[in-house]
């Protein structure tokens, strides 16, 4: 179950989504959970570096799903260095410790969300449409 | 992190992309087709797996309050 806060976003205009995860099964179920839906794009990236690095592309994503705990930058050290990079852009935790995410994470801001894992296809697609979209229909 | 937390960890990632995976099988499984049952033992065992999991490794979340 996703708990977020935050508003919504045009749900018609294309959406590119950046997913960050040290384990490349778990973006490959990402991928898999958000495939058909022709208007999200999604870029994949093993680290919070790599994921910083498509963001200074230039790529506008609407949405990171970034794990909370990776070895080498944890996932809200990436969504601060992302929003000094676009302050607009939402953003999914995936988490295994949901019921205390507040003993490592203070604050949840404005536009996050959090996703405990293990999570189904229903429940990834209704968070990412929940926090880009405001309701459960991706 | 502590080494056990960690494995602990990625052992429950594993677990949950195999639940991912066999949980989507599932439920794009055609009525009738006989592979449907081999998916949901897939998924069935992974969920016990998970269960059997936090059973003999509970999860206290030491680990949460270390690294803050």
């Amino acid at each position: 179950m996703a708990k977020t806060a935050g508003g919504p976003v045009d749900q018609k205009q294309p959406i590119s989504i950046l997913a960050v995860d040290d384990e490349p099964g778990v973006l490959a179920l990402v991928r898999r959970c958000l495939a058909g839906d022709g208007h999200v794009a999604l870029v994949e990236a093993v680290s919070g570096q790599a994921a910083l690095a498509q963001m200074a592309t230039g790529t506008k994503f609407g949405l990171l799903i970034a794990d909370l705990r990776m070895p080498e930058m944890e996932g809200d050290e990436v969504a601060r260095r992302a929003r000094a990079i676009d302050p607009d852009i939402k953003v999914l935790y995936l988490t295994s410790h949901a019921d205390r995410l507040f003993d490592a994470k203070k604050n949840l801001w404005a536009d996050e969300a959090y996703l405990d894992k293990p999570f189904t296809r229903q429940g990834l697609r209704e968070a990412v449409a929940l926090l880009l979209f405001g309701h459960t229909t991706l | 992190m502590p080494d056990d937390e960690r494995n602990r960890h990625d052992f429950k990632n594993q677990l949950g992309i195999i639940l991912g995976f066999s949980e989507i099988l599932v439920a794009e499984a055609e009525a009738g087709d006989p592979r449907r049952e081999d998916f949901e033992e897939i998924h069935r065992a992974a969920q016990t797996a998970l269960d059997l999991l936090g059973r003999l490794y509970p999860d206290h979340g030491d680990h949460l309050l270390d690294e803050r």
